[in-house]
C-alpha cells in the first residue's frame, strides 16, 4: 500500500510537471513570482561594480545535487553581468568535478556577452575538498582581495558559518542560497540577504527560464497545496474524532 | 543643553561602545568561562532526558543474539561532541553482550571504530572477528546506504583488513540486512536520514548519535517514529553516561559547557539591552535637541 | 608540562590558529598554509587508496567487472582532449542519473508522504496546533507560483516566514552549543594534556 502511494505521488508529480513544462512552452507567461533575494544578486554586482572591487562566488563543498545545478543557474547570471559590467568575478570550488563545470560556465557567460577577453581561468579557483582548508583558503581571498560581494549559492555542510563570518570581518556584501536546513540559520544570521530552502531551485528556473525547472517547480507546488489541504483536513477530521 | 548634549549624549555613548564590543573582550569572556570550571570542577548535577532514555531503552531491549550496525558517520571536526556519545552507546551495546559491525560511510569511521574498540573491546572481553566486525570504507555515502539495504554481503565480501566475511563469527548468521536488530548511526550531517530512508523500510530500527547542529533537521523523523532514540551534542553523551552509570569525559566537560553558555547568554543580553538603550537615547537627545532649537534639528 | 611532541605541536598549533582571534599574522597564515597543503596531500592519498581497494585492486585480481566503472572515471577526464571532451558526459550522466534515482526512491516515502501523515494529529493541545499550524504556514512560504501564492497563503506564507525565524534561532542554539564542545578539548589539550595545569 505504501508503495502504491508512492508510486502515484511520483506519478501525478511528473504528470503536473509535464503539463505545467508545456503550458509554458505553450504560452511563454512566467508562472514564477520575482523574489526579493534575486534583486540582492544585482545590488552586490552593483555595488562591487561602483567600488571597483571584486566578487566572489562560491557553491560549498556538497556534490553534485539539486542546489549545486541550482546555483550554476545563479552563476551564469552573475558572470553575464559581471562580464557586461567590466566587474572581476572570483570563484571558490571544493570539489573536483564543480571546478571544470564552473570555469565553462563561466566562459560562456563571457562569450555570449561578447567579452572573451575579460574571462581569466586564474579567477576561477580551486581550494581542496577538505572543508577547513577550503574555508582558510576562501578567507584568505576575502582579506587579500578585498570583495565587495560575497555570494553563496548551493549545497554547504559546517563552512556555511565560517564563509559567512569571513565575509563579515572583510566587510563583503553577502547573498547566501540553500536548501541544507541545517545551515540556513547561519546564513539568515551572518548574510545581508539568504535565499531560504526552496528559493534557491526557484531563482534557478526564473533566471534561466528553462521551461522543464519551470514546469517542476509549478507541480512541486501542486504537490505542495495537495500536501496543506490533506494536512488540514485530515487534522480537523482527527479532532472531531474521524479516522480512516 | 549642556546636560542635553552632555549626559544623554555620554549616557548613549556608553551603551554604544557596549553594544559594539570589542569581539576580543567576548573571546576571553567565553575562554575564561571554559577554562574555570575545568580547573575547578563545580560539579553541577544533569538529568536524563526523555530522548536520551528512549535510545536507553532501545539499546538495553537488545539481547546476545542481536547483531548491530554501528555507523561511525562523523569526521575529526566533530569528534569532541560525537565520540563521546559513541563510546558510551558502544559500552552498553557491548554490556549488552550484542555482535557489533562497524560500517564506515566515512573515511576517518575505520579509524573511531578502532579506537573505540582497542579500548573496549578487552574491558568487555570482545574478540575481533568473533564479537565484533570493522567493514571497509563504502564511499558513496547514499547510494553505499541503498546498495547495503538492498545487498548487504553484496556489497561487503570482506571486513576493512581483508578476510572473507564468511569466515568472521560476528557476521555468520547475515544474509541481508533484516539480520541486523538495530542501526546506530553517529552523524554530523545526513547519513541518519540515509538510513531511515534505505533501512528503516525494511523493517530494521535506526537510533542516532547526532552533533548538536543536526539535531533539528532529525527531529521531524523521530516525532514520526521513523527514527526511535536520537541523543544531541556532548550534553546528550553526558546524558548516556549517566543513564548507564558510567561518568566519562562528556560528564567531565558539563561544567564547562555550562558556564560557557552562560556567559553567552549574559553577553547577548548586554549586547541587547546596550543596543535598545542607546537607539532610546540617540531618540531622546534628538528630541530634547530639537525642543531646545525651537522644532528644528540641528 | 608534557614531553610528548605530539601534544607540543598539537598545542602550539592551537595557540597559532587561536592568534588569528587577536590579529591576522604571518605565523596563521603559514599555518593556514600548513593546512591547506596537508588536506591535499590526504585527499590525494584518500582517493588513491579507494581507487586501489574498490576498483584497480579487484579489477587486477581478475574481477573484470571493475573495469567498467574504472572505464567510466577515465572517461572523465575526456573533458581535457577537445576531440572526444564529449565523451566525458557519459559517466556523469551516469553518476546524475543513479544519484536521483536512489535520492527519489529514498525520500518520496520517508521525507514526503511519512511526514504529511504524520503532521495528521488531533488540535487536542498547544504543541499540536503549533505543528499544524507551523508545518502548513512553512510550506505555504514556499510556494512560488504567481497565482498559488495570493489571498490567505500570502497571509499563511508571513506567518510561516516568523516560524521559520524561530526555528532558525533553536537551531542557532544548537550550534552555538556545538562550538562550545569542540572548544573544551582544545583548551583542555593547552592546559591539561601540554601544560599539565588542569586536575
Amino acid at each position: 500500500m505504501q508503495q502504491l502511494t508512492q508510486i502515484c505521488v511520483l506519478f501525478s508529480m511528473l504528470f503536473a510537471g509535464i503539463i505545467y513544462t508545456r503550458s509554458y512552452s505553450r504560452t511563454g507567461t512566467m508562472p514564477i513570482r520575482r523574489l526579493p533575494g534575486l534583486d540582492s544578486l544585482d545590488e552586490a554586482i552593483g555595488r562591487a561594480t561602483e567600488m571597483g572591487r571584486p566578487i566572489h562566488f562560491t557553491t560549498g563543498t556538497g556534490g553534485l545535487v539539486a542546489d549545486t545545478f541550482a546555483a550554476f543557474a545563479v552563476l551564469e547570471y552573475v558572470a553575464k553581468k559581471t562580464a557586461q559590467y567590466g566587474c572581476t568575478l572570483i570563484i571558490s570550488n571544493a570539489q573536483p568535478l564543480i571546478h571544470p563545470i564552473t570555469e565553462n560556465i563561466v566562459r560562456a557567460s563571457y562569450y555570449a556577452q561578447g567579452k572573451p577577453q575579460s574571462f581569466k581561468p586564474g579567477n576561477i579557483r580551486y581550494h581542496s575538498d577538505s572543508m577547513q582548508a577550503y574555508v582558510s583558503g576562501v578567507w584568505g581571498i576575502m582579506e587579500r582581495e578585498k570583495v565587495a560581494a560575497n555570494i553563496m549559492m548551493g549545497y554547504f555542510f559546517a563552512e556555511s558559518l565560517l564563509l559567512s563570518e569571513g565575509g563579515v570581518r572583510s566587510g563583503a556584501f553577502q547573498v547566501a542560497g540553500t536548501a541544507s536546513t541545517p545551515q540556513l540559520p547561519f546564513f539568515v544570521a551572518a548574510c545581508d540577504r539568504t535565499l531560504i530552502g526552496e528559493e534557491l531551485f526557484a531563482a534557478g528556473a526564473y533566471l534561466t527560464e528553462d521551461p522543464v525547472r519551470i514546469g517542476a517547480l509549478m507541480a512541486q507546488d501542486a504537490a505542495k497545496i495537495a500536501a496543506i489541504a490533506i494536512i488540514l483536513t485530515g487534522a480537523l477530521a482527527s479532532t472531531v474524532g474521524l479516522t480512516m | 543643553m549642556a546636560a542635553v548634549n552632555g549626559e544623554w549624549g555620554y549616557r548613549a555613548m556608553t551603551f554604544r561602545r557596549l553594544a559594539v564590543l570589542d569581539s576580543r573582550i567576548v573571546y576571553a569572556a567565553v575562554f575564561l568561562s571554559i577554562l574555570l570550571p575545568l580547573w575547578r570542577p563545580l560539579g553541577l548535577s544533569i538529568s536524563v532526558s526523555q530522548g536520551t532514555f528512549d535510545v536507553y531503552e532501545v539499546v538495553d531491549s537488545l539481547s546476545q543474539d542481536d547483531t548491530v550496525i554501528v555507523s561511525p558517520s562523523f569526521a575529526p571536526s566533530s569528534e569532541a561532541e560525537v565520540y563521546p556519545q559513541m563510546e558510551a552507546i558502544l559500552r552498553h551495546l557491548l554490556a549488552r553482550k550484542a555482535r557489533v559491525a562497524f560500517v564506515n560511510l566515512n573515511v576517518e569511521g575505520r579509524m573511531y571504530a578502532e579506537k573505540a574498540m582497542t579500548t573496549l573491546a578487552p574491558e568487555f572481553g570482545y574478540n575481533y572477528g568473533e564479537d565484533y566486525v570493522i567493514l571497509p570504507f563504502t564511499p558513496g555515502l547514499e547510494t553505499a546506504v541503498a546498495s547495503i539495504s538492498d545487498d548487504f554481503l553484496g556489497t561487503y565480501e570482506r571486513d576493512a583488513y581483508g578476510t572473507p566475511l564468511t569466515e568472521t563469527g560476528a557476521l555468520a548468521g547475515i544474509r541481508s540486512i533484516n539480520d541486523f536488530a538495530l542501526v546506530v548511526d553517529f552523524n554530523t550531517g545526513d547519513t541518519t536520514i540515509y538510513y531511515i530512508q534505505h533501512a528503516k523500510p525494511r523493517g530494521i530500527p535506526v537510533i542516532a548519535g547526532a552533533s548538536g547542529v543536526t539535531v533539528p533537521y532529525l527531529t521531524p523523523y523521530l516525532a514520526t517514529g521513523q527514527l526511535s532514540g536520537l541523543i544531541g551534542g556532548l550534553r546528550g553523551a553526558a546524558e548516556y553516561e549517566t543513564a548507564i552509570d558510567n561518568p566519562g569525559m562528556a560528564l567531565a566537560a558539563m561544567d564547562a559547557q555550562s558556564l560557557s553558555h552562560a556567559s553567552i547568554l549574559a553577553l547577548i543580553g548586554l549586547g541587547n539591552a546596550a543596543y535598545f538603550l542607546a537607539k532610546r537615547d540617540d531618540a531622546r537627545t534628538t528630541r530634547r535637541s530639537r525642543q531646545s532649537n525651537g522644532g528644528e534639528l540641528k | 608540562m608534557s614531553r610528548d611532541p605530539g601534544i607540543w605541536t598539537a598545542a602550539l598549533l592551537t595557540i597559532v590558529v587561536w592568534s588569528y582571534l587577536f590579529k591576522q599574522n604571518i605565523l596563521f597564515q603559514a599555518v593556514e598554509h600548513l593546512f591547506v597543503g596537508i588536506a591535499a596531500a590526504h585527499a590525494m592519498t584518500v582517493a588513491f587508496t579507494n581507487l586501489r581497494d574498490t576498483c584497480l585492486g579487484p579489477a587486477l585480481m581478475g574481477d573484470w567487472a571493475m573495469t567498467v566503472p574504472l572505464l567510466g572515471g577515465l572517461l572523465l577526464y575526456a573533458r581535457f582532449l577537445p576531440k572526444i571532451s564529449h565523451l566525458s558526459r557519459i559517466p556523469l550522466a551516469f553518476v546524475m542519473g543513479t544519484a536521483a534515482a536512489v535520492v527519489i526512491r529514498g525520500s518520496l516515502g520517508p521525507s514526503f508522504i511519512q511526514q504529511v501523515a504524520g503532521t495528521i494529529i488531533p488540535l487536542t493541545s498547544p504543541d499540536n496546533v503549533i505543528l499544524v499550524v507551523g508545518t502548513v504556514t512553512t510550506i505555504a512560504y514556499f510556494l512560488f507560483g504567481r497565482k498559488s501564492r495570493s489571498g490567505m497563503m500570502d497571509h499563511a506564507a508571513r506567518l510561516g516566514r516568523y516560524i521559520m525565524m524561530a526555528a532558525f534561532g533553536a537551531a542557532y542554539g544548537n550550534t552555538v552549543m556545538m562550538r562550545m564542545s569542540l572548544l573544551i578539548p582544545r583548551i583542555r589539550l593547552v592546559f591539561g594534556d601540554w601544560l599539565g595545569l588542569l586536575p
